[in-house]
């Protein structure tokens, strides 16, 4: 499974693929609720959806390996 | 530290209304016919030049591309040393300030242009070359260069210097100059440089070339007006050193004049160059603001500011951010500049800077357009004079008309829409402008100001878009450079024909200017055009300024602030500080996120609106509060629905809206503003005008004077003419069907492709602290009518076989719902959590169940479906549907 993170301020964002299914974006507030959930058919469109709608920039995606490095 | 930083910083924010706090992004150098960089633009806007990691010059391409490093890194080893040196310069973070127009598109070699930048890590340096001249380094990296044959001149700002320590600086550098054998410095923070005015060769070829490349209009020129005669102010030199800046407290009054005094002085010459930046009818908003910002900071000098007083002084002033925050790509694509980019004979961009030359192109075509319309006056009176007796006799009506078709003539003029298609077919640089990166917009011209007066108009747009997401028309007005009112269309259903409609009062007092655009987050430029040529106004609609509204700003937990209206529930933006510093508000009754993100990059200032302003911004508020009611009003009843309506259907409609607005503003006019607005302005103006457009299309237009076509048009029968055009017009009349909208009521609920954007089931749904509890007498409420229909389309199909279980009549009915929603055939998906997902046959409707695994909320659907670019999003206004009961 793969596993993206972003944290920017208080909003967090994942992505999250489920296969055969497609990519899973969530978005948290700042108390770690989740208020937005949307599945994607790739992850460049939830990337895309990400950017759009909660201004996440698409170079702010880090697999979530490189975050527990 | 950090509170002194950041009232620094929100100091100079505000004194350099054109500085920006950088952001990570790339800067770029250009070379052009030289191998000395000699011309430095970031894109975007703000760059932080304190996250440049190396640099990559491709001497073939003439080109560099700065790279980036770890900023959070960097910035902590920064903090580290300051602080292990014991220096007294301040300790800064990393971004560093640049001063927009002098560093985007700053052709060093064509202008005569001041480059500022202030580098407040200090670790810029400007050096001199033997024969090239000079290079502007930063932390080693090259950043860029001018020819030694223009004359430089240095002007330090009176600060400390970072020397970090060392007296080893080389020699010509400002840490030569300033540091001090100890290694600290006492010199500058920042640096100016003024390049002499460069002279570009005459090339005849180049001139032949331009002379159609420049001019998109031909020689129709309704932009080319003689440019003003303004002198500019000259620069005032003062120093306030910063070693004299003692700590004052709060409440010593008499030292708060002082500094207050000393403040302003140092102010002026930053005063100046605001001035000197922007056009001369902003300076009265623009002083207004500094002065209050002054005044506020003022005895806080040296010291730190308790964050409480900062939140006040926030709330208390007009922020403004730069609109050239550019979120993603397809922000630059409604960049207005663009538009007024001049080319030269290799396509390339060339010439003064886009931004200024759009601002001079204006600025003409506001004053071309008030001689235009002088001259035209002027006949006017003439022939009103020769024919007075004749005039004496028509009535205030056709009076009104006769303004309105001039207004017609100068709004065709000035934006000349037949003519626009000329700068996109000529673009030359078509890997980055080509496609559909293109925006036309202008400002009302004095005529049409003149004929809005005190007006409410409804600008209206019919057209197809062929884009994933919305094309809409929007208005925007202005006090000074301040948005004060702002309306948008709807949204469009993509690849369909349909109305856009938008409507914003008019008040010359509240007003400077207002501007009008086709506005799109997607789409092309056949369809901007297209919204353009079909766009018409609607000015007949007197209305009272007799409603007033207060406004609260909320900041919730998502790092945005938002503004309430509690009387007018439409308006519910919010926007991200992290991009805006703070945000503005947008008084648009329609999908606020697109809109008013766009609208904030596009307009030059925006403007906070709190409850407590101080007098001097008083009129902006109450004007703004006042366009807001207006403009919600007349897009929620009049404008957000197409032609060929039921008038039955829409006075009770009207009626019903009308009742509703009024209950949440506690007005006890009901019968007054039913007679101003509503009824006879759907039947009496809309439909009128857009047979009269297709009419005046059909017959060429002629000329506005002609007494004929004011006859016609202030006493034609109009359910004739609809007979008369109606297989002539270049479009459908009746818009609804395709959109499987059957009558206004469904459009107005939020049924059907598109109307979920505006319907009042989300705006009066369930949720919103606006919604009527009581609903007038002989009014159904929409929201039942709906349901009712749904429930009797359900009744004529064949349910097939539940593939959804269900214990409960709520969820049957959702799940015939969704049945019907998806089609025969749909396909079921499992996910890892063990939650249906139901597709539609053809792969464009998605119904997402999360019951198993709600994400901590309560157990929701999800009903999507897919636009073009195959992303899926909400089919509905409700990200999230939650259900009642058990849905297990």
């Amino acid at each position: 499974m793969k596993m993206q993170y972003m944290e920017k301020g208080e909003l967090k964002a994942r992505i999250e693929e489920n296969l055969g299914i497609g990519f899973y974006l969530y978005i948290y507030d700042e108390k770690g609720n989740c208020i937005a959930d949307h599945l994607q058919d790739s992850l460049e469109l939830a990337k895309n959806q990400a950017e759009e709608e909660y201004f996440i920039p698409q170079n702010s995606w880090m697999l979530q390996a490189d975050i527990q490095d | 530290m950090l509170k002194k930083f950041i009232a620094h910083s929100l100091v100079f924010s505000l004194i350099f209304n054109n500085l920006a706090f950088a952001t990570h992004q790339i800067l770029e150098l250009d070379f052009k016919g030289s191998q000395t960089p000699q011309r430095l633009h970031v894109i975007p806007r703000m760059s932080n030049v304190g996250d440049v990691s190396h640099l990559e010059i491709d001497t073939e391409q003439r080109q560099a591309v700065v790279y980036l490093k770890e900023k959070q890194e960097e910035a902590l080893d920064e903090v580290e040393k300051n602080s292990s040196q014991g220096s007294d310069v301040p300790v800064t973070t990393k971004p560093v300030i640049l001063k927009k127009h002098d560093i985007i598109n700053l052709p060093w070699e064509l202008e005569t242009e001041k480059l500022t930048l202030f580098i407040l890590n200090h670790n810029a340096w400007l050096s001199p070359l033997d024969e090239d001249g000079y290079k502007l380094e930063f932390k080693g990296g090259l950043l860029g260069g001018m020819m030694k044959k223009k004359e430089l001149t240095i002007t330090v700002y009176p600060g400390g210097v970072d020397c970090g320590g060392r007296n080893d600086w080389p020699k010509g550098t400002i840490g030569d100059k300033f540091c001090r054998n100890n290694g600290n410095g006492l010199g500058n923070t920042g640096i100016i440089v003024f390049n002499k005015p460069y002279v570009p060769p005459v090339d005849k070829e180049w001139e032949k070339h331009c002379e159609k490349a420049c001019n998109p209009f031909g020689n129709q020129k309704p932009f080319y007006i003689p440019p003003r005669e303004d002198k500019k102010p000259e620069l005032k030199k003062v120093s306030v050193p910063s070693s004299k800046a003692p700590i004052f407290k709060a409440d010593d009054k008499k030292i708060h004049q002082a500094v207050g005094k000393e403040v302003r002085e140092a102010a002026q010459p930053l005063i100046n160059k605001l001035y000197f930046n922007h056009d001369r009818q902003f300076r009265d908003i623009s002083q207004k603001i500094l002065d209050f910002v002054m005044e506020a900071f003022a005895p806080y000098q040296g010291g730190d500011i308790p964050q409480k007083t900062l939140d006040e002084i926030v709330r208390n002033i007009g922020l403004r951010i730069d609109p050239m925050v550019k979120k993603t790509d397809s922000f630059r694509m409604i960049n207005p500049t663009d538009y007024y980019r001049v080319l030269d004979k290799d396509g390339r961009c060339r010439g003064k800077s886009v931004d200024q030359v759009s601002r001079e192109a204006v600025s003409r075509t506001y004053e071309g357009l008030k001689k235009q319309y002088a001259e035209e006056l002027e006949k006017f009176k003439k022939k009103q004079k020769i024919e007075e007796e004749q005039l004496k006799k028509l009535n205030q009506e056709k009076h009104t008309a006769l303004v309105q078709s001039l207004s017609q003539k100068f709004m065709r003029q000035g934006r000349g829409f037949s003519e626009l298609k000329k700068p996109f077919q000529q673009t030359a640089d078509g890997s980055i402008y080509k496609g559909n990166r293109y925006n036309v917009e202008f400002p009302l011209s004095p005529v049409e100001l003149e004929a809005c007066q005190g007006k409410t108009v409804c600008l209206y747009s019919h057209l197809k878009t062929d884009t994933p997401d919305v094309c809409r028309v929007q208005v925007v007005a202005f006090k000074g450079n301040v948005v004060v009112g702002n309306a948008c269309s709807e949204a469009m259903p993509s690849g369909k024909w349909g109305y856009l409609f938008t409507a914003l009062h008019f008040d010359f007092n509240d007003y400077d200017s207002v501007w009008v655009r086709p506005l799109r987050t997607g789409g092309t430029q056949d369809s901007m055009i297209s919204a353009w040529s079909y766009s018409t106004w609607i000015t007949d609609i007197p209305i009272k300024q007799e409603e007033t509204s207060h406004v609260k700003i909320v900041q919730n937990s998502q790092n945005t602030i938002s503004f309430a209206f509690p009387d007018s529930p439409l308006v519910y933006p919010s926007f991200s500080k992290d991009r805006t510093t703070v945000a503005s508000f947008f008084p648009s009754g329609v999908t606020l996120s697109s809109a008013a993100i766009a609208t904030s990059n596009w307009a030059k200032y925006n403007y906070v609106c709190p409850s407590n302003i101080p007098d001097s911004h008083q009129h902006i508020v109450e004007s703004t509060v006042y366009v807001i009611n207006h403009a919600l009003q007349e897009i929620m009843q009049d404008c957000s629905t197409g032609d060929e309506w039921d008038k039955a259907e829409a006075v009770s409609l009207i009626r019903y809206m009308t009742s509703q607005h009024l209950k949440r503003t506690n007005s006890e006019s009901l019968e007054n503003v039913s007679k101003v607005k509503g009824i006879n302005y759907v039947t009496d103006y809309m439909l009128p005008s857009v047979i009269r457009y297709n009419l005046n299309e059909m017959q060429k237009a002629k000329e506005p004077f002609d007494d004929q076509v004011v006859q016609d048009w202030a006493e034609t029968d109009w359910t004739g003419l609809v007979k008369q055009v109606g297989k002539k017009l270049p479009f459908d009349i009746d818009p609804m069907k395709p959109h499987d909208m059957f009558n206004l009521e469904d459009k107005m609920a939020g049924c059907g492709a598109g109307g979920g954007k505006l319907g009042w089931n989300r705006i009066l749904g369930k949720g919103k602290p606006q919604q009527a509890k009581i609903e007038p007498k002989g009014q159904q409420p929409v929201k039942k009518v709906e349901e009712k229909k749904k429930v009797e389309k359900v009744k004529d199909q064949k349910i097939e076989v539940n593939q959804i279980k269900i214990n409960n009549e709520k969820v049957s009915q959702a799940n015939r719902t969704v049945q019907e929603y998806l089609g025969k055939d749909y396909k079921i998906m499992t996910n890892n959590q063990g939650d249906k997902i139901f597709l539609s046959n053809d792969g464009n409707r998605k119904v997402r169940f999360d019951y198993k695994y709600s994400h901590g909320d309560k157990q929701h659907v999800h009903i999507e479906e897919k636009d073009i670019s195959g992303k899926w999003k909400d089919a509905t206004s409700q990200h999230r549907i939650y259900f009642e009961g058990d849905l297990k």
